[in-house]
């Protein structure tokens, strides 16, 4: 056996300046769908308002919008039979729209799908200053559809809260194919980011799903005031009864190029959604220590915010003895007197238990827990 | 987000030292802390100050 060897020991630094920063260059979490404790990889039908379709990425529609259309979403992969992946891949998004209502989407309704970047990740892109970067998102793409798709970023100023758009397009060239875009989104030099070194928005990449009119633009090449998300003259993926849209290996890197991209570990991308969204199971003895109440014993976790806590609704809360189910009495609560309680510093620690009201005679609960502190 | 039913509540071992609040969301009920950087307390505060939401304080 032989052994390959390094060709060559001293490099220039020229040389090496010419070399893409390869590691954990990827903006967005969970590009890869490998990552679904929100719909735990089942079929999800949209509806009305802002709601995650797999971790950490979310679709927004207003009411008129989804009332002319009915979609499903699923996170997909190889092991439910459908193992049409880029190589490398286990996971991808699926979007089916199942129905039409005949009307497409009004002028003044939106329909879109992003990820919103925290403001601590976005920081290295420099927006404000003379050395601001560009920003290049790439990615896998397959529809029954064909032409030009509108993908978009914007980003809220710190002093005059302004929000800042940019229109860009991709195109689908073959039907049912997966296809690799990238687009370039260019760095912006005069305008500071409001969460520079916050918790908090600071960036939105967003992908016009079905943008009405109103809220649709051209391909820009600088930085817009006006609100616009979608591309004027795009295909309008949920105004196309029986259509698919499948996507994986969403890559946002700062700089002009595209490189492979960046598959992290299983572990690690569940730890990174975790810091938005926990789903536990929640099972504890509980006590009551001479009050009315009866407290469980709190579960500890790290997250980006304060999170909202809440019962899975698919599931039902018990309290014992007894097995009392799904008494309004019996709620959560968070306790959260570390850092993401006093400020947008994130990453602070907290716990969250489940109490009793006004009953001190319970002595253990469980309940499938969510603790959301997605942007 | 459409948000209804909005009450203060007070919560905290060993009692009552703090308050949160409960909502239903969206058709989901919703505990809710007063983190600024929470999104849905976000949402609220942003409807109160609209007027379009009042939320219940604590009986």
């Amino acid at each position: 056996m032989t052994r390959s060897r390094v060709s060559k020991q001293n490099y220039l630094h020229s040389e090496l300046a010419s070399v893409p920063n390869q590691g954990r260059r990827n903006l967005l979490h969970n590009g890869d769908f490998k990552i679904d404790q929100r719909r735990q990889y089942n079929t999800y039908t949209i509806v009305a308002g802002s709601q995650f379709v797999a971790d950490r990425w979310n679709f927004y529609g207003d009411t008129n919008a989804v009332n002319t259309f009915t979609a499903t979403t699923r996170v997909f992969g190889a092991q439910d039979g459908e193992g049409d992946l880029p190589p490398g891949f286990s996971k991808g998004l699926k979007v089916a729209v199942t129905g039409t209502s005949g009307s497409d989407i009004p002028a003044g309704s939106e329909a879109l799908f992003r990820q919103k970047i925290e403001g601590f990740d976005t920081d290295r892109l420099a927006y404000g200053t003379s050395s601001a970067k560009d920003l290049t998102v790439s990615f896998y793409v397959k529809s029954s559809l064909t032409g030009n798709f509108g993908l978009a970023a914007e980003y809220e100023e710190v002093t005059t809260n302004q929000k800042y758009h940019m229109q860009k397009s991709y195109t689908i060239n073959s039907a049912n194919t997966w296809e690799r875009k990238t687009v370039t989104i260019p760095g912006n030099t005069t305008n500071v980011p409001k969460y520079k070194a916050r918790t908090g928005v600071g960036l939105i990449l967003t992908f016009d799903w079905g943008q009405g009119a109103t809220y649709s633009s051209a391909v820009t090449s600088s930085w817009q005031t006006t609100y616009s998300n979608g591309l004027t003259g795009g295909v309008k993926l949920l105004n196309n009864n029986g259509a698919t849209w499948y996507i994986t290996g969403i890559q946002a890197e700062a700089g002009n190029t595209m490189t492979d991209f960046e598959f992290r570990s299983h572990a690690e991308e569940l730890k990174i959604c975790q810091n938005y969204f926990i789903l536990m199971y929640y099972s504890a003895t509980a006590h009551n220590a001479g009050y009315n109440n009866s407290y469980g014993n709190g579960r500890v976790f790290s997250m980006r915010a304060t999170p909202t806590a809440s019962l899975d609704p698919a599931s039902t809360k018990h309290a014992y003895p007894g097995n009392v189910q799904n008494s309004s009495n019996m709620v959560t609560e968070v306790n959260a007197e570390g850092a993401i309680a006093r400020s947008g510093l994130g990453s602070g620690f907290g716990s969250v238990r489940w109490v009793f009201q006004g009953n001190s005679s319970y002595q253990y609960f469980d309940a499938r827990t969510l603790l959301d502190a997605d942007l | 987000m459409k948000i209804e039913n909005a009450e203060y509540i007070l919560c905290g071992y060993p009692e009552n030292q703090w308050k949160q609040v409960r909502a239903t969301i969206d058709g989901e009920e919703l505990f809710i802390p007063l983190d600024e950087n929470n999104r849905h307390y976000e949402e609220i505060l942003k409807q109160v100050e609209a007027g379009t939401l009042t939320i219940k304080d604590v009986e």
